[in-house]
């Protein structure tokens, strides 16, 4: 089914949505909130819960990546269920925290609130300006939170070469953070 | 900065860039490309034994035959030729499809418009997405009405979204029990209304709110106004059960209207509209088609609804909850999914605000919360007069991101809700206060609004004493309950997703 037509379903009060959405993005969505939370049961509840909220806010809301729509809330509900339980970081999620560490590793860092908003505009600015290659290995591992093997799996590039295309990445986003006065 | 606020500002990057390196989205381009390469391996390995095969025989038949003598009584046949043998090139699948281009009965098919045109009258009226009844939403009414004004405003309704509200008289009930002489319909298009002024008449299919009254909130002025006989669009879609008429005839230009979400320019039903008497149908046509509609659709709904309740039927104490449903003022009913499974989720509604007694009816039994007694409806707190301590609560300069210059100040959305439980019965009121600005990014601008959901509750109890606050907590302490307390986990600096 089409992603229109099961927010039609959502319109309608039909609840054959949420079968649907499950059907079609069910798989995907709880891969990501697995990889982040690390406990199958939480992975579900926090899917189970952004279907909820999927319905409770289409309507009035149309989205237009509707998957890109999902996994932000599934996203955003995986990590803070993790904030919830006082969870100590687990799989996945403590490998990219130590990654993305790195980024921020810099002699005269000064603890400061972040701009959110700008940060989020220079990521999205950065990740548009990777190359194509890049580009999908960086969201594969930073937002889809996928393990380097699934990665490899997907792309079929060698883990040596993901780990090399991170590394990179990281470090421009680095300079980036550094030259747009975040760190 | 923490390496949390990297990962989430990782995830307010463009809606693009997600879905484009989605896990599977490569798996599936890998799959296809691998498919592709297999089928022309296998191609180019069937065109070249098939060359070999053609280029052996040629060669084998072209060379000179060994004199052989005949035996006795035989005569000797013609010598075969060298002519080249068809190969499968010739008959490969692009050639096929090339060639039906080039099929002139096929062409004349395509481009003859004769063939394009069905007789009506041949075939019975052709379905039309017009549903009569939903098990979910209460009593329904099939009415033709005329459009008596556009009331000022728009109005919130509790549990619903923010609307505009139309009153029309009822020229005829056309299916439904004590159809009022006028309703009020609630249509999702806000300010986008007008083009109803349009027309002289409406065919509808119509679901009501409430049974009799519905409290709603003008969203302008943040006024509590009783409405009777509100009633909202049955259908797939919003206002997609709705078929505008004028001078005698079908007039679909009232789905044509731009600024209407798209789907509610319903492609399915303005096809049925057309297909009726090549989209030239009468409004007795209409009526007709309708009135012969009417029944099969009622009785599939009605097949599904019992379909519903029986899968639940076999469950300890669903019989007598269903007839308690049915017997005791209005439920608002839905299916909810969990992990373990789904299950029937009844919410009882008074004057339109949802209340705290479920009924919920699972696999695993019946949970009842605690029943709104006679008595209690006689001392509910007054919610009109709660929601009405909003007023002087300020306003919010309300981004509309669609139209960027259109920045205006509007006051926000206010729902309320009755609550029982152990402490008392209490009203509580809730307004959502603050919307937010537009994101830019990058090199392309996207307009989306940060909605910061800073939630002011009102509540009273039954002995009139009221309370503000702006703590969720404290509601919660105060009377007991969660219920119908957002909790979606909120953040003064969170963007939420569009």
């Amino acid at each position: 089914m089409q992603d229109e037509e099961i927010i039609d379903l959502y319109f309608a009060r039909n609840e054959q949505a949420i079968s649907e959405t499950s059907k079609k993005y069910g798989k995907t969505l709880t891969g990501l909130s697995l990889s982040i939370t690390g406990n199958g049961e939480d992975a579900k509840e926090c899917v189970n819960d952004a279907y909820f909220d999927a319905w409770k806010r289409i309507p009035p809301v149309r989205p237009v990546h509707f998957l890109a729509w999902l996994s932000k809330i599934v996203r955003s509900f995986s990590y803070k269920i993790l904030e919830k339980k006082h969870a100590q970081k687990r799989g996945v999620t403590l490998e990219l925290t130590e990654e993305l560490a790195q980024c921020l590793k810099c002699e005269e860092t000064v603890e400061s609130a972040v701009d959110a908003r700008a940060l989020s505009a220079l990521i999205d600015r950065f990740v548009r300006d990777l190359d194509d290659r890049s580009r999908d290995v960086f969201m594969k591992r930073y937002f889809w939170s996928c393990p380097i093997g699934t990665i490899e799996k997907e792309t079929g590039y060698s883990a040596s070469k993901i780990k090399s295309i991170l590394f990179r990445a990281r470090k421009k986003l680095k300079n980036e953070l550094i030259k747009e006065g975040f760190i | 900065m923490k390496e949390k606020d990297l990962l989430d500002a990782v995830g307010q990057v463009g809606d693009d860039l997600i879905e484009q390196s989605a896990p599977g989205a490569h798996e599936q381009k890998n799959k296809k490309g691998r498919k592709v390469v297999f089928r022309t391996l296998l191609t180019a390995a069937v065109l070249l034994i098939a060359a070999l095969v053609t280029f052996s025989l040629a060669l084998y038949f072209s060379r000179a035959p060994e004199p052989v003598d005949p035996p006795a009584n035989t005569t000797v046949a013609s010598p075969l030729t060298s002519e080249p043998t068809p190969t499968k090139t010739n008959d490969s699948p692009q050639k096929k499809i090339g060639s039906l281009g080039n099929d002139p009965a096929a062409y004349s098919m395509r481009s003859n418009p004769a063939n394009t045109v069905i007789d009506y009258a041949q075939h019975e009226p052709p379905p039309m997405v017009f549903p009569i009844y939903d098990i979910w939403q209460g009593s329904n009414i099939v009415v033709k009405v005329r459009l008596i004004e556009l009331l000022p405003g728009e109005y919130q309704i509790p549990g619903m979204y923010q609307s505009a509200v139309l009153r029309f008289e009822v020229l005829e009930a056309m299916y439904g029990n004590a159809v009022p002489d006028e309703i009020c319909l609630s249509f999702l298009f806000g300010k986008y209304s007008d083009p109803f002024l349009k027309y002289d008449a409406f065919y509808m299919s119509l679901r009501q709110i409430c049974p009799d009254r519905t409290k709603v909130f003008r969203a302008d002025t943040g006024e509590a106004v009783l409405l009777p006989n509100l009633y909202t669009v049955s259908g797939r879609y919003d206002g997609g059960a709705v078929i505008a008429v004028k001078d005698g005839k079908v007039d679909v230009s009232l789905w044509e209207q731009p600024y209407w979400y798209p789907t509610s320019r319903v492609t399915g039903f303005l096809q049925d509209l057309q297909l009726l008497n090549g989209g030239n149908a009468s409004d007795a046509e209409i009526y007709e088609a309708l009135m012969n509609r009417i029944p099969k659709d009622n009785d599939k709904v009605k097949e599904r609804e019992h379909l519903t309740r029986a899968a639940f039927s076999k469950v300890p104490g669903a019989e007598d909850a269903f007839s308690y449903i049915d017997s005791t003022g209005f439920f608002a009913a839905s299916v909810e999914y969990t992990k373990d499974g789904e299950y029937l989720l009844y919410r009882r509604m008074i004057d339109g605000y949802p209340t705290t007694e479920t009924i919920r009816i699972a696999k695993e039994g019946v949970t009842r919360t605690e029943a709104f007694t006679e008595e209690d409806m006689k001392s509910l707190p007054d919610l009109t007069q709660l929601s009405s301590l909003f007023d002087g609560y300020g306003e919010i300069v309300h981004y509309d991101h669609q139209y960027e210059t259109e920045r205006r100040k509007e006051r926000d959305k206010v729902s309320c809700w009755y609550v029982k439980t152990d402490k008392g019965i209490f009203g509580v009121s809730k307004k959502l206060c603050r919307y937010v600005e537009k994101k830019v990014s990058g090199s392309y601008v996207q307009y989306g609004a940060q909605i910061v959901a800073d939630d002011a509750y009102w509540y009273c109890d039954r002995n009139g004493n009221c309370y503000f606050t702006t703590e969720r907590d404290v509601v919660k302490e105060a009377t007991g309950s969660a219920d119908y307390i957002e909790t979606f986990p909120y953040d003064r600096d969170a963007w939420l997703y569009e």
